[in-house]
Formats: C-alpha cells, structure tokens, sequence
C-alpha cells in the first residue's frame, strides 16, 4: 500500500487499477468531487496518494476539481481528477483553459447514462462527443478508450506521459462497467514503466523571453518549472510567444493553428487499435470500451457461422482515426457501429467512410451494453 | 415563541403528511426532520431538491410528497427555487392563481449542496431577498455517493475520504453564520430528535416572507456507522453535549432556543458512532478528544442568550 508501483498481479476493479495507474506515472495530486460511478477513484487516491507523499484535495464542486489540478500542474505535480457526466459537464471551461494554457493535466470520465442526472449507476458512453466538442472555441482533444481494468490502468499512465508530452489535458473517457468489472491487472515494475517527464526550457530563467515559442516540426513549448525562478505569464487570453495576450485576429489565428496543430500532426503516433481479422472482412464491427468487449464474442460467433467479419477496437477516439477508417471503407462492404449512446462514434466513422461503403449505427441510449446477439443479429442483418 | 400554537409534544401535529415507503436508509435523521418539517408546513408546498439522497425520496409515482417536486443539479436548486416563486407571483399578478391557491416553495438539499457547491447560489437568491425556505439535511458528508467528506464534516470524523488516525483535518463549516451574515429574514438550527422545538421554529419560519433557512442535523445510521434504532437517541446527544446548538436567528439576533444547562461529555455522543471509533480504539486520542470537548467549550462560552 504505501509502494509507488504495486508491482505484481492483481484481481482488481477497473476505478483502483485507474488510481494505481495515475501513481505510477507520478501523479502526485488530485482534486476531485465524489460522484457515482468514479468514486472510488477518489477514495483509492484519498488513501494512496498522501501515503506516496502526494496530495488528495476533496474540492467543494467540479469547477474547483478541475481547476485545481491546472494549478497543481503548474506548480510542478502531475495532476488528475476523475467525474462522471454531469461533472464532466461541469468541467468543460477548464479543459479548454487547460487546452489554452497548455497545461497537462488527466480527466478521467466513467461514463453513465445521460444527459442530465440519467442513470447514475449504470452504464452509458454518452459523452463521447462531448470529450471532442464540450467546451467553446476551436481545440483538439486527445481521448483514450480503456476496455479493461488492465488498460484502465496502462491508459492512465499513458494519458499521463501524453499529457506532458503534447502538453495538454488528456482524457480518459471509460464507462460504469469498465470501471466497476473486476480483473486481472498486471502492474509491471516501476523500471520497466516508461515515464515520460516534463520538458523544461533550454536557457536558464534570466534569459528566457519567450516561454511559448515552439520549434517548427513539433509546435509545443517546454513548460517552466515553477519555483526556479522562471517568470511566465499564463493566461486563457490568447497570447503570442511571450506570453502576452495579443487581442487580434493574426494571433489568433497564429496561436489556435498551432495548439490545434501540436496535436493533428502527431495523429498517427496517437492512433491505437486493435485490428482482429479485418483484412478480409465484408462486415467490420468499430468499437470501444465495454462495447467492444461484447462485441468480440458477436464477431468470434459470427465467424463460427461462416460470416467474414472482422473487429477494429479503438483504443483511441480522439484524434478520430480518419485514415485507417478510411481504407477500411474501400474494402469492407460495411461498417457496423455498437455503441451506449444514440450514435456518436458513428458519425466520425461516417465521415471517414466518405461514403465508400454502408456505415450502420447499432445504438442504446444507455443503461446496460449491448448484448452481444445484438450485435450478431445486427452484423447477420448487414451480411444479407 | 409567545404565540405558537406548539404548547408542548401533544400538540404537535399528527398528519403525517410525508408519505410511506420512500427508499431512504433504515433510521434516517434527514427523514424524521422532514417528515415533521412537512407536518407544521402544510401541503401546500413545492419542493425544489438538489442532487442529494433525498433526490431518491420522489421517484415517480412513488413520491411521498402531496404536491409538486422539482429536481436540479447539485449546485442550483434555490436558482430553481427563484424560477418557481416568480412564476407563481407572475400568476397572481395575473389573476390566474389565488392567494389561498399559492404554494411555499420549498429549497431541499443536504450538506454537500448547502455548505458547498450550492452556497453561491444561496447567496444570490438571498441577495434578492428571494421568498422561499432552505431546508438543509445535514447529515455532514456526502451521504449518497458513500459518505465522502464534506463541508459539514466535523473534525476528527472518518469519511470514505478522510481515511487516517486523526479522521478529517478540517473543521465544519459555520454554515448557520454564514448565512445570518447575508440578513435573510430567518435561519435557524433543528433536529428531528427535538421536534417541539424544531415545530416552534418552522411554524416561525411560515409566518415570516423572505430568505428562511433552516439546518437539520441529521443522524446518518450508513455515514455515521451506528444502529438505526439509536438515530433519535444520537440526535438528543447532539444537543445535550453541546455539540449541535438549537438557535435560531430573527431580526438581527441570535437566540439558543435550548441552552444546556448541564452539558454531557463530548465524548458521549461520538463513542456512538463508527465515525469516531478511531478516537477510542486501537489507543485512545486523548488529545483530539481534549481538543474536540474544548471547542465545544469555547463556542457556549461565548453563548449570551
């Protein structure tokens, strides 16, 4: 309990093997507010994080949690905090000041039934778009789909090591039953994690002028480490490479391009998935989190029956993988779309297709997953 | 309290307007104070709830409510309070409505929303000497979602979140203080373990128009870790060891409506509860116990009237 990495093999729900993944990154604050159902990543990080001499903060709403961990970030912690839709609501300004300020930091959203109060104990994947699109302006959102407690925790500490690499807050967008299923998780030792740190400024704090200036290829600053002396202004304003705000339109065009950029240009080593018999697939099933899940035994089902379909599980949803779908598109006869919601994902996927083959939703409003009939009949339906 | 019409517990009203059945925890304090709140309130009332346990009170059609119930986001409800009482007023301006036709609009929350994330909204509504009561179940940490801390939470309570030796660090929230100190038209302090004066204080509360608010400490058999028949025995121990003061506060003044002559033991009250076993055993804290018992000291020290 009071190791850093519990290194070792574990039976263990997906919302502690969250935290335990946070831990081994290094996150060392959090700041958070109790709802169902991601609680019990706050009450796993109340009593490991000061035990690793870190700080858990129960913040009086969601504003506050969000808000609190941008500061922690600046002040050198890595930092997180984990909600459920109507927090994850709530959140929304401060991952667009997090995304403005370049401030890494982790939100992690198990996902229940909405919109509003919905179906607080049970299952949705609602907010998918909302991960993408919640809060005003133009940004790029990176968003990882864990469907296991073992990646709950591997994405995690992947989210972390994306945060400080990219500089920007990092999703991790899981579901009720994902957070709550109880598994095997492996958590390997603290060498053999690879953690990615901070990257600091090359010129010592008299004689750094431009805190935000980038280089060409990959567009993200290194971030001053506070209490060294370095003086940076941090604003939600748009700013130039000083850091002060510049309120026209040249600057911001200049600075959304590149923060939106820092990210678009790396989208293909952001992409990952997990391609199960696609190549010569007539029906392709495109899912993520616990849907893919179900979706696996449809698919092996289908197969046994003769039917060629193959299962792409997005293990990121953002940034959407356009181009892979979009070869999909050219040789699967069609695209067969689960998800906890009345069709989000799918719309992307659509859009990847550009109408090269059928795309098919197979969508709920939330509650329970699909049950994998479901989608068999569905992948039966498309095949006719 | 001259002309109440609560002379003593006989006299109390034995309508039971609260429905039966609802799905709140075996012993629950919030639901006694309602439950009695709701019997000197009448029901002509509309209650507007915020995210909270008792959001589970009113799933329909099962509502033990006589009358209309609306519920908001964790932060909002005395906003949604405002949208209805100007709604009803706009009514009657219009003759659409009767006087005798109009409802009390109601603000029901427990701690989490009253002593945190809803105090903004609290502030505003009284800012805009808003007609409504706030009733706050306090039940001193976030009872529906596992018991978290909380802004209500008394120091040294163990929570879902305040896991160690010494419980939670912080001390609660001096809620009714804050709230006297916008002037509303009344705010006081209750328990459903006292319900003659908690009966003296809402028939007070009805009388008046403006901010009323009210705070219901309420014993949590789940958060507090006790046997829910102890729930009316460990609200007389609030009251008798100091620990939950009964007062009320009207035109500028503050007033204990129950001064204990001749306190019991702080630790009277918390050797009830799980909360506070970490306070006894394995070794006894004698030193956060001292310190606990001498706050509570310090506050009826202070104590005038």
């Amino acid at each position: 309990m009071y190791d850093r990495v519990l290194s070792g093999i574990h039976f263990m729900s997906g919302n502690i093997a969250c935290a335990e993944g946070a831990i081994a990154a290094g996150c060392r604050f959090f700041a958070g507010y109790p709802i169902t159902p991601s609680s019990e990543i706050a009450e796993r990080l109340a009593a490991r994080l000061p035990a690793v001499g870190g700080t858990f903060i129960q913040m009086e709403d969601e504003l506050a949690s969000s808000i609190a961990i941008a500061g922690a970030s600046w002040g050198g912690l890595k930092s997180m905090t984990a909600t459920s839709g109507p927090g994850f609501s709530l959140m929304q300004e401060h991952i667009g000041y997090a995304f403005m300020t370049e401030t890494p930091v982790v939100l992690v959203d198990i996902q229940r039934g909405g919109p509003s109060t919905g179906l607080p104990t049970l299952v949705g994947q609602g907010d998918m778009m909302q991960a993408r699109w919640g809060s005003h302006g133009d940004y790029e959102m990176i968003a990882l789909c864990p469907a296991s407690p073992q990646e709950l925790f591997d994405f995690t500490l992947r989210a972390f090591n994306l945060a400080e690499r990219f500089r920007t807050p990092v999703l991790v967008m899981s579901d009720e039953v994902v957070g709550h299923m109880v598994e095997r998780v492996e958590i390997p030792t603290a060498e053999a994690l690879e953690i990615v740190e901070r990257h600091q400024p090359p010129s010592p704090p008299e004689e750094l002028t431009l805190p935000y200036h980038t280089d060409e290829v990959n567009r993200i600053p290194p971030m001053a480490p506070a209490g060294e002396g370095y003086r940076v202004n941090m604003t939600g304003l748009t700013h130039d490479e000083r850091g002060y705000p510049t309120m026209n339109a040249e600057g911001q065009d200049r600075l959304v391009r590149r923060l939106v950029g820092k990210i678009r240009q790396h989208a293909d080593e952001l992409e990952l998935c997990v391609e199960d018999g696609i190549e010569d697939a007539d029906v392709v099933v495109i899912a993520y989190g616990i849907t893919a899940r179900v979706s696996q035994g449809a698919v092996r089902r289908a197969r046994e029956a003769g039917l060629k379909v193959g299962l792409l599980r997005l293990q990121v949803a953002w940034p959407f993988p356009d181009a892979r779908i979009a070869r999909l598109a050219e040789s699967a006869r069609a695209l067969l779309v689960p998800e906890i919601n009345l069709g989000q994902l799918v719309r992307e996927v659509e859009r990847a297709a550009h109408g090269a083959t059928r795309v098919v939703a197979v969508s709920h409003a939330g509650g329970h997953y699909p049950a994998a009939d479901t989608i068999l009949a569905a992948i039966e339906e498309v095949n006719k | 309290m001259n002309e109440t019409a609560f002379k003593n517990v006989k006299s109390l009203p034995s309508s039971h307007l609260l429905g039966t059945g609802t799905p709140m925890c075996a012993g629950c304090g919030g639901l006694e104070a309602l439950h009695e709140i709701y019997d000197v309130l009448g029901e002509k009332s509309v209650f507007v709830n915020a995210a909270g346990c008792m959001t589970l009170l009113a799933v329909y059609p099962f509502t033990p409510f006589r009358g209309s119930w609306l519920y908001t986001a964790m932060a909002s409800a005395p906003a949604g309070a405002q949208g209805i009482r100007d709604a009803l007023d706009i009514l009657k301006q219009k003759g659409e409505i009767e006087e005798e036709e109009d409802l009390q609009v109601v603000t029901l929350t427990g701690d989490g929303a009253a002593y945190g994330m809803g105090l903004s909204a609290t502030s505003g509504v009284i800012e805009r000497n808003l007609d409504f009561l706030y009733i706050c179940y306090d039940n001193e940490g976030y009872g529906n979602t596992g018991q978290q801390y909380s802004g209500a939470t008394p120091h040294g309570a163990k929570t879902a979140t305040s896991l160690g030796l010494s419980g939670f660090a912080g001390y609660k929230k001096p809620l009714f203080d804050i709230w006297a100190a916008h002037r509303p038209a009344y705010v006081a302090t209750v328990i459903g373990a006292e319900p003659l004066d908690l009966a003296r204080k809402i028939e007070k509360a009805k009388s008046l128009k403006g901010p009323r608010l009210i705070i219901a400490l309420s014993p949590c058999p789940t958060g507090w870790d006790f046997d829910p028949k102890e729930s009316v025995n460990i609200g007389k121990l609030a009251v008798k060891s100091g620990v939950w003061p009964l007062k009320e506060y009207v035109d500028g003044q503050v007033v204990h409506t129950k001064l204990p002559t001749r306190r019991l033991p702080v630790v009277r009250y918390l050797e009830t509860q799980g909360r506070f076993r970490h306070l006894f055993e394995p070794e006894r804290q004698e030193g956060l116990l001292k310190e606990i018992q001498q706050r509570v000291d310090e506050y009826w020290a202070a104590v005038t009237c």
